[in-house]
């Protein structure tokens, strides 16, 4: 009853336990601007969902959820989509100097190891941070106060660059190098992690490119798009692991949630989001801690995945 | 959901090369097998199967269904720094088939069944896919690898060994009826399955037979699979502009409720 035979993946799941999976995904999705491929792919490979299956299906998924919200961020005068183009080509080159950059990381050794202790530091580092800074916000401290010596010096920085524009949507004027390396860097880093980046990117617009914390959800759903797009075609055309009635599945619910998911993000302070969102990065932190330290069930796993 | 009941087939394996088993006359085991096509269809869930037949009176009957031998390229986890469990290396599992299912007969039933060190000794349990399995990989005895390998295949099904499977429900003092039903589960590679049955006297095959069921991808499934396998990049370009649809969709029902902020 209420079970559907997915031919990608190869098995049958729950109607309804993955559209709810997909609403809440999707939820988080609109609220944060964050893909959720960090929580939809543990929890398809939950529900007996192949890695890699789960994985590229989620993309696909991701699509459909992030032009929901998009869509929705744009009434809402949200998107920088000057921003958005910038990051998204930084992304692309990124994306394929990362591919090149596990490879060799492969190649010596001990890569996994390596790729998964930065990760864990990295999340730790940047949900730690964005923790304590969103908290002196909503305490009523100056959010200067978390970044008092650095910022005369990067200012002075990036001014000195060539190249300066105006990106009205966010307010700001600033060099189009910085979006530009700030985006390969977010792509080397989801290659090479195997995650969609959005975690990375959001403290990166809000801390390095101080862009307002609702522009920057309306524009990182925007950048997702695109990239989870080129993942879809991609993995469609080369590994076969899209499973179109799985997304289909998950879409349903994901694009529902994901408006109500930017309904609640438009009620929301900046801070008050900033800290759920770092909240949440901590929790994935912990997941991926505990992940480490538990003695696992069954010492092999099939090939793919997150 | 075809049904159709077969003629009997009997296959005598006495004397065909193996050792432990014994000559008996080949007509002495009967087997049918209700569905012998397996539909894999929109609403497929895993399907179960019956098998029925007659054994010779003073014997148990085994039933076992095997897949096709596969190679399956894993993931090994181990300990690095002593305390963070992480992938450390790979293994490739070969010449092992990519659904097992045994089924045991009702215990006490005859004094030919001594508990579970007999049927491994038969070389029809795991026992015999490890003899024939090989294992590549490192760092840890292939005994224990290849436990893990039974553990991860059955999580998802693949692998069951069912303890009182087989029933009884008639003896003449010749033939003994025997019935089990035996469950594929929704992970079922599409293919040919081989569904065995082993009559087991006193530690030893007295005789055994069998059949060929079919598992298939039929309707919607068939045909999203066709064109993800053979169309891969129109496919994908499918897959995401409904996915594109679907959200603007979405965005579009949701427009009247703008003015709400």
């Amino acid at each position: 009853m209420w079970h559907l035979y997915l031919p990608i993946a190869g098995n049958s799941v729950n109607v309804i336990l993955v559209f709810i999976m997909g609403g809440f995904v999707g939820l988080l999705s609109g609220i944060f601007g964050v893909g959720g491929g960090f929580l939809m792919t543990p929890l398809l490979i939950m529900v007996g969902i192949p890695p890699t299956v789960a994985a590229a299906s989620d993309s696909n998924q991701i699509v459909g959820a992030s032009t929901s919200g998009t869509l929705a961020h744009y009434r809402l005068g949200n998107v920088d989509f000057k921003m958005g183009i910038i990051l998204l080509v930084g992304g692309v080159l990124g994306g394929t100097l990362g591919v090149h950059l596990i490879k060799l990381l492969r190649h010596m050794g001990n890569a996994d190891f390596l790729i998964q202790i930065t990760y864990v530091v990295m999340l730790g580092f940047v949900g730690g941070y964005m923790f304590i800074e969103s908290l002196q916000g909503l305490k009523g401290v100056k959010p200067a106060a978390a970044v008092p010596a650095k910022e005369p010096r990067y200012s002075r920085l990036v001014k000195m660059l060539p190249w300066e524009t105006e990106f009205d949507k966010s307010g700001i004027r600033l060099t189009i190098l910085i979006p530009l390396f700030l985006g390969t860097f977010v792509g080397v880093l989801a290659a090479i992690m195997g995650v969609g980046g959005g975690f990375i990117m959001v403290p990166i617009m809000v801390y390095l490119l101080r862009m307002p914390m609702h522009v920057v959800v309306g524009t990182s759903l925007f950048q997702i798009l695109f990239t989870c797009i080129n993942v879809t075609i991609m993995q469609a055309n080369t590994n076969h692991t899209v499973d179109f009635v799985l997304a289909l599945i998950l879409l349903t619910g994901s694009t529902l949630g994901a408006q109500f998911g930017v309904k609640i993000s438009r009620r929301l302070k900046a801070d008050q989001l900033k800290i759920i969102l770092a909240s949440l990065v901590l929790l994935v932190m912990a997941k991926m801690l505990f992940g480490l330290l538990h003695t696992p069930s069954v010492l092999l796993t099939y090939v793919g995945g997150h | 959901m075809i049904k159709k009941t077969f003629a009997i087939l009997i296959l005598c394996l006495a004397g065909l090369g193996s050792p432990s088993y014994t000559a008996y006359a080949s007509t002495e085991v009967t087997v049918t097998v209700q569905p012998d096509r397996i539909q894999m269809g929109a609403t497929y869930n895993g399907e179960r199967i019956t098998v029925t037949g007659q054994i010779p009176a003073d014997t148990d009957a085994l039933v076992r269904v095997m897949g096709k031998e596969e190679k399956y390229n894993l993931k090994q986890k181990g300990r690095a720094l002593g305390v963070l469990w992480m992938n450390l290396g790979s293994v490739e599992v070969s010449n092992v088939p990519s659904i097992f299912l045994l089924y045991l007969p009702e215990s006490n039933q005859s004094e030919s069944t001594s508990g579970p060190e007999m049927w491994s000794a038969l070389k029809v349990g795991l026992a015999g896919v490890r003899e024939q399995a090989d294992i590549v990989g490192q760092h840890v005895d292939k005994d224990i690898l290849f436990k893990e390998f039974v553990k991860l295949k059955e999580e998802s099904g693949q692998y069951a060994v069912v303890a009182n499977g087989v029933h009884y429900s008639r003896n003449d003092g010749k033939m003994r009826w025997f019935s089990s039903t035996m469950a594929l589960p929704a992970t079922l590679p599409q293919g040919t399955y081989r569904v065995e049955i082993f009559a087991i006297r006193k530690g030893d095959i007295a005789a055994s037979a069998a059949r060929q069921i079919k598992a298939m991808e039929v309707g919607m499934p068939a045909w999203i699979s066709a064109l993800a396998f053979n169309h891969g990049a129109l496919y994908g370009v499918l897959s995401v502009m409904m996915a594109l649809i679907a959200g603007l969709l979405t965005g579009l029902l949701f427009r009247g409720e703008k003015g709400a902020h």
